[in-house]
């Protein structure tokens, strides 16, 4: 058995263990059983006062209230709040809950290792781990889940899980923006055009759905697109995905030459064709419009109408201007020149953006393929815009969940994951040399199809596999 | 001011009176928390700043392999967009795609390098000032302790930022 082999199956066996232990990780102080076997005790129904925590965030507080309002859903949250406190005790946990589960900050830190790890060897799929360990490894979903369909603390829950993943995985964005912009290398009619569809899209996404999609919903469809991520992973380890690879290692060396030759000619960027205007206008309507939804809700009636209208027309003043010809947007860099039609980044920006802001995870990595792919882009142009419109994306989604829809977060639990994302970036450059790309691409497959598959048929069909 | 309390605020406990101190320096107690929280920003921008070079120090080498690689596979794919050579193209653009991805999210996680103090720091402000709305100066509105420990947060990473660029353009004067 190989070194590189050996690694890859260590870090299988560690992952599956550290899944399979996950739920136990959770600092619960339960009492010790009895030694005879004795029918279970109905849990006693907590007195309503005690459900609410002085260290609870407000916006908790509102969930809670606003269940109690209805004797249906109080009597679940009675139920839920029991069931926590037989497990785990009173005092409260998450977000102030009690009963709720108090993930362990130093299993929080090690877990977040493993995301860091991911983060700095593979590229994709960090997100994804952190939105399993929010969901699975530290309990939040299942907890989430005990009081019931429809019901005012699962969807916050639901919804504080989903912004906490994009903490993590939009305060990238920031650095590496910054850094492009230094280098200049910022494509302003292409920013434009993302930032039209991607403002858009994650601002409505949080408006529509905070508050109204149950953890299970969330977990089908987060199950949904990591499967079809491992989907298209897998793809690229068979061999005709490997026959890109093969043929950009033969062009690498013909054109390696060329280059040289060519010698160091420095590249000018400069827009040759297109109208700028109108995206302007796209842009500051799609602005104003999340401004006012996100900042301005009660300043004046009917303000979240005014800004789904602002938003709205936007989006489709973009798309409009976007497939015409005054949309064709052409740009030399160097010699060559690039074309593309401007509806294209508007489009890809609203739909990657709306599924980031869903699922919390995903914004980071579909830009640039995207990009280079559907629009036939060079990705040294579009890299830096990419980071751009994720850093856009992120904090419009963000600030809709948070300060348009109250939507709170542990912030101690987030920057003790954060820690543990830097020590794993300082890990995984270390252990990168030891384990071939191909492995890694392999343990990702396996990870994808059985989070995705668990997750899906949990979702939406109430299956479990074990450890998810 | 609430009360510290939970389990989890056990860490923040031991913080704790080291925190507050700022917030004792004045009397006006508006103006005693924006300066307290301007001193806790500046405690976050700091320790944001030394764990973030310790991440850059130590990564230099990879950091350095990854864009070598992105822009030597990026070059190689206009070459052979400028030769006609079309496939060649794509796929020296997608490794190129593959070596930006590894560079992006490295960059993502030593980033949070920067970033995890000003996080703790909310999670002190949340124990200790849920709930309240503090008047922001010279203004009628109230704001809660996330956002005005945001202001105070841009506040001195933009000093900071301004204050390295002075220093330097007068060192090289």
């Amino acid at each position: 058995m190989t070194k590189s082999t050996a690694s890859a199956l260590a870090l299988v066996f560690g992952l599956g263990l550290a899944m399979a232990a996950g739920p136990l990780w959770a600092a619960d102080p339960t009492p010790a059983p009895s030694a005879a076997p004795v029918a279970a005790a109905p849990a006693p129904v907590p007195d309503t006062a005690k459900i609410l925590t002085p260290q609870m965030p407000v916006q908790v507080k509102a969930a809670i209230e606003k269940s109690l309002a209805d004797p249906q859903q109080a009597k679940k949250t009675q139920e839920a709040v029991a069931q926590g406190a037989q497990k785990r005790g009173e005092r409260p946990g998450f977000l102030g809950i009690p009963g709720a589960p108090d993930p362990s900050l130093v299993f929080g830190f090690l877990w977040a290792v493993w995301v860091g790890w991911i983060f700095s060897t593979v590229g994709a799929f960090g997100g994804v781990m952190a939105g399993v360990g929010h969901m699975s490894v530290f309990g939040l979903g299942e907890y989430a889940s005990t009081f019931g369909k429809g019901h005012p603390v699962n969807k916050f829950l639901t919804d504080s899980i989903r912004v906490s993943n994009q903490w993590l995985v939009g305060l990238s964005s920031i650095i590496t923006s910054y850094n492009y912009h230094k280098m200049g290398r910022l494509v302003l009619p292409l920013a434009l055009c993302l930032a039209v569809g991607s403002v858009a899209g994650a601002y409505l996404i949080p408006e529509l759905t905070a508050g109204k999609v149950s953890f299970k919903q969330y977990q089908g469809w987060f199950g949904l697109c990591v499967l079809l991520l491992g989907c298209i992973i897998f793809y690229e380890t068979t061999p005709k995905g490997q026959l890109s690879k093969k043929k950009a290692k033969e062009a690498a060396d013909i054109f390696e030459q060329q280059r040289k030759q060519a010698g160091g000619a420095s590249c000018k960027l400069e827009t040759t064709q297109g109208a700028f205007g109108p995206f302007y206008l796209s842009l500051a309507l799609v602005v104003l419009g999340a401004i006012i939804g996100s900042l301005g809700k009660g300043w004046f009636a009917g303000s979240n109408y005014v800004a789904y209208v602002l938003v709205g027309l936007g989006a489709l003043l973009g798309l409009v201007v976007g497939f015409s010809e005054r949309g064709r947007i052409a740009f030399c860099f160097g010699s060559i020149e690039f074309k593309f039609q401007a509806g294209i980044p508007v489009v890809g920006g609203l739909a990657i953006a709306a599924l980031s802001a869903f699922l919390g995870v995903g914004g980071g990595f579909l830009y640039v393929p995207f990009l280079t792919s559907v629009a036939g882009l060079p990705m040294f142009l579009v890299a830096g815009t990419s980071a751009l419109a994720v850093l856009v994306s992120m904090t419009t989604s963000i600030g809709s969940f948070m300060v348009g829809q109250g939507v709170g977060v542990e912030w101690g639990f987030i920057g003790m994951e954060l820690v543990g994302v830097f020590v794993g970036s300082m890990i995984g450059p270390r252990t990168s040399k030891y384990i071939p790309d191909i492995w890694l691409k392999r343990l990702f497959v396996v990870l994808a199809l059985y989070v995705g598959v668990g997750y899906f048929l949990r979702g939406f069909f109430d299956i479990r596999l074990p450890g998810v | 001011m609430t009360e510290l309390g939970g389990e989890g605020a056990s860490w923040l406990a031991w913080l704790d009176a080291g925190l507050i101190a700022p917030y004792r320096w004045l009397h006006d107690p508006v103006w005693a928390w924006w300066a307290g929280t301007l001193v806790l920003a500046g405690w976050a921008t700091l320790l944001g700043g030394l764990t973030s070079s310790l991440a850059r120090r130590a990564n230099r080498a990879h950091l350095a392999g990854l864009e070598r690689e992105m822009a030597d596979r990026n070059a190689q794919a206009m070459a052979a967009l400028a030769a006609g050579d079309k496939p060649a193209y794509k796929a020296l653009n997608k490794d190129a795609n593959e070596a930006f991805g590894k560079l992006f999210f490295l960059k993502a996680a030593m980033g949070a390098a920067s970033l995890w103090p000003a996080f703790l720091a909310v999670a002190w402000l949340q124990s200790r000032f849920e709930g309240l709305a503090i008047p922001a100066p010279f203004t009628p509105w109230g704001i809660g302790y996330a956002p005005g420990f945001l202001i105070c947060y841009l506040i001195v990473r933009l000093s900071i930022y301004w204050l390295k660029k002075l220093l330097l353009t007068k060192a090289q004067v």
